[in-house]
C-alpha cells in the first residue's frame, strides 16, 4: 500500500512538473519550433563540402601583431603538411594537417584543450588548408572560437617571428 | 536529515532557474548530448527544470509522503543524469554539461560531474529518510 501510494504521489509530481514545462512552452511563443540546426558531421565532410557550407560564417581573421600579443593565450594549429611543420613551424603550434583533420576528428582524439580560441594557418594568406581545417574544427568544437591567421605562415616569417623546427635559426 | 533536505532542494533549484530561463540554450546542450531526436530537445528543456523544481519543492514539505515522492522524482533525474553522464564520458563526447544552465565558464561532462551526481544521489537518499522515523506514529483519528 505504501508503495502504491508513493507511485501514485511520484505520478501526480510528475503530472504537475509535466503541466508547468507545457505552460513554459506556451508562454514562450516567441522561441523558434525548430530544433537548433545540428552541426554537419565533421567525419562525413570533404573539402569541397566543408567549404560549401553556404551559411557557415566566415571563419574570424586575426592579424600577425595581433596574435603576437595573444600568445600563449590561444592553441595554434598548423594545418600545413608533417613535413611542412617539421621543418619550421609557429612555436608552440599543434601540427594538424588539412589531409588528416577528419580522420583526428572522428577518432575523436582532437589534442586541444576546450576552453581556448583556437588560431590556424597554413602558408599563405587565403590559402585551403587552414580555412578547411578551421571549418572542420568549428564544426567539431561548435564555439565559434576559430580563427584564420591572415597572411599564414608566410606573413608570420615576414614579421619576423621565431620559429620552431629544423630549419630554426640560431 | 534537514540539511539533507535543504542542500538537496537548494541544488535542483539553482540548476533549475537558468534552463528554465534559457530554453533554447539549454535545448542546444541537451542536443550536444547526442542522444536524443530533435523533436523532444525543447520538450525535455521544459520540463526537466519543472521537475527538478517541483521536487525540490516537495522535498521541502512538512508531509513526509510529498518528501518521499520529491525524492524519488530528484532521485529518478538525478539516476537519469548519471546515465546520461557515463554514456558521455564512454562515447568520448567533450561538452557542456548545461547542468546548471549555460555558464561563462563552461564545464566540461566528465568523471567530477558524474562524482557530484552519485554524492547528489546519497543526499537525496538521506533526504528520503523520514524525520520522525524514531518515533513511533500517532495513533490515527
Amino acid at each position: 500500500m505504501a508503495l502504491l501510494a508513493l507511485a501514485r504521489d511520484t505520478v501526480l509530481l510528475g503530472v504537475g512538473a509535466l503541466g508547468l514545462g507545457v505552460a513554459s512552452l506556451a508562454a514562450r511563443l516567441d522561441v523558434p519550433w525548430t530544433p537548433p540546426p545540428a552541426p554537419p558531421e565533421p567525419a562525413a565532410c570533404g573539402v569541397d563540402e566543408a567549404l560549401a557550407v553556404a551559411d557557415a560564417p566566415d571563419l574570424a581573421r586575426i592579424a600577425v601583431a595581433e596574435l603576437r600579443t595573444r600568445m600563449p593565450g590561444v592553441v595554434i594549429v598548423d594545418a600545413r603538411s608533417t613535413e611542412a611543420f617539421v621543418d619550421g613551424h609557429i612555436p608552440g603550434a599543434v601540427s594538424l594537417p588539412a589531409a588528416d583533420i577528419d580522420a583526428i576528428i572522428a577518432n575523436e582524439s582532437l589534442p586541444l584543450p576546450v576552453d581556448r580560441d583556437i588560431v590556424t594557418y597554413c602558408d599563405r594568406d587565403g590559402g585551403v588548408d587552414a580555412e578547411y581545417v578551421g571549418r572542420a574544427l568549428d564544426l567539431a568544437l561548435g564555439c565559434d572560437r576559430v580563427i584564420v591567421l591572415e597572411g599564414g605562415y608566410t606573413a608570420w616569417l615576414a614579421g619576423d617571428g621565431a620559429i620552431e623546427g629544423a630549419l630554426q635559426s640560431g | 536529515m534537514w540539511a539533507a533536505r535543504l542542500g538537496a532542494a537548494a541544488t535542483f533549484v539553482v540548476a533549475a532557474v537558468p534552463k528554465a530561463d534559457d530554453l533554447v540554450g539549454f535545448a542546444e546542450d541537451i542536443r550536444n548530448y547526442q542522444a536524443f531526436p530533435d523533436w523532444s530537445l525543447y520538450a525535455i528543456a521544459a520540463i526537466v527544470p519543472m521537475l527538478e523544481l517541483v521536487g525540490a519543492a516537495a522535498l521541502l514539505s512538512t508531509r513526509e509522503r510529498w518528501v518521499r515522492a520529491g525524492g524519488v522524482v530528484l532521485g529518478g533525474l538525478t539516476l537519469a543524469f548519471i546515465a546520461l553522464i557515463a554514456s558521455v564520458i564512454g562515447r568520448g563526447i567533450d561538452l557542456d554539461c548545461g547542468c546548471f544552465g549555460k555558464q561563462a565558464e563552461a564545464e566540461a561532462v566528465g568523471w567530477p560531474t558524474l562524482l557530484r551526481d552519485v554524492a547528489l544521489l546519497g543526499a537525496i537518499a538521506v533526504a528520503m529518510v523520514p524525520v520522525r522515523a524514531a518515533k513511533p506514529s500517532p495513533p490515527s483519528p
